[in-house]
């Protein structure tokens, strides 16, 4: 009976333990300073993520979506720990291996929509919003009639995403900022002078 | 005498072109405001103005652009409709940043209060390329209006 009774106690301090530190381990490893381990090298991205001013750290309200609250799903924890776990492998894997010099990011962009965000991340926080398109005094806002098709169009092969209309959704300027990372040509004219300075004392 | 009958006979020819020139006026005046009728009681089909691409696939109706009153008065004035879904003139502006500061067709000088979005972008209609009427620029040549 005692090693019964021992054996319940150290099971339920286990799990205590487990799920604890494991809720702590997914939270860490769920933003900033973590994801930017592997993510540095695209970093102007995630600076763009910071500076947006509805998600991002720049919203004057302080609410603030981490970078899983976007690019993980949450339909269910295990689906949720699952693509967490073949993300940061893949991510490590892109990263240990990859160049990000050759990758086209401006293009990657379709690809990070469509594989890499997530209906059911958008919706645990806007919860409501296709309720609120069912609702009578809403449906005259165009976005309701939207919401409505979303749905009308759910588990068709005509099935829309959230990103599929609200694109541009996370990162501020993020195509500028991308554009500008490999545009060379100058801004200023002090930029100017300095490049012509350059290519003087080379020739 | 001869002097006084000439005089009655030219007053009346003169009448007479009055008459006439006016009743020309009447006529031509109706003839105007028949034609008017005609044209406000033109048909308009829906199936004459197909649309496409997305604006299709989401079956968007005529008054979610058009918002004149009467069909038959539906022009090509959109009075900021497009931007019940398209967002603001910034949003557009950064959702193009991609091209670049140069080429970033919303951020061109001429956008906003120059041109109407469907200057370029057609709903019934190929889209076109505006710029190229006066830029010649390759770049701009590969711009791709949707």
């Amino acid at each position: 009976m005692k090693k019964i009774l021992l054996i319940i106690l150290i099971t339920f301090i286990g799990s205590v333990i487990v799920i604890y530190s494991g809720e702590k381990v997914v939270k860490v490893t769920g933003d900033a300073p973590f994801c930017g381990s592997c993510h540095k090298w695209d970093g102007l991205i995630a600076e763009a993520a910071i500076a947006d001013n509805v998600h991002g750290s720049a919203n004057p309200k302080g609410v603030k979506a981490s970078c899983t609250s976007c690019h993980l799903p949450h339909d269910n924890i295990a689906k949720y720990l699952a693509v967490k776990a073949k993300n940061g492998i893949a991510e490590g894997w892109t990263t240990l291996t990859g160049n990000p010099e050759e990758k086209d990011w401006i293009a990657n962009r379709d690809n990070a929509r469509k594989n890499y965000t997530y209906d059911s991340s958008c919706l645990s926080c806007h919860e409501n919003i296709l309720t609120l398109a069912k609702d009578d005094t809403e449906l005259a806002l165009g976005s309701s009639k939207m919401h409505l098709k979303y749905e009308e169009f759910k588990n068709t092969k005509d099935k829309m995403m959230c990103t599929s209309c609200h694109k541009h959704v996370g990162h501020k300027d993020l195509g500028k900022v991308l554009f500008d990372q490999k545009d060379n040509r100058p801004k200023t004219w002090e930029e100017w002078d300095t490049q012509r300075a350059k290519l003087s004392a080379s020739k | 005498m001869r002097k006084r009958f000439n005089l009655q006979k030219a007053a009346i020819v003169l009448t007479t072109l009055i008459m006439v020139s006016f009743g020309a006026f009447i006529i031509n005046a109706n003839q105007v405001e028949v034609s008017k009728t005609v044209m406000s009681s033109k048909i308009i089909n829906d199936a004459d103005y197909p649309l496409n691409g997305i604006h299709k696939k989401l079956d968007l109706t005529c008054t979610d652009c058009h918002k004149e009153e009467k069909k038959e008065d539906y022009s090509n004035a959109m009075y900021g409709s497009c931007f019940s879904c398209h967002g603001t003139p910034a949003k557009l502006t950064e959702s193009t940043g991609y091209l670049g500061h140069t080429n970033n067709i919303h951020d061109s000088p001429h956008w906003g209060n120059q041109i109407a979005c469907d200057t370029c972008h057609k709903a019934h209609k190929p889209t076109q390329n505006l710029c190229l009427q006066c830029h010649e620029q390759n770049v701009m040549k590969n711009l791709f209006v949707k």
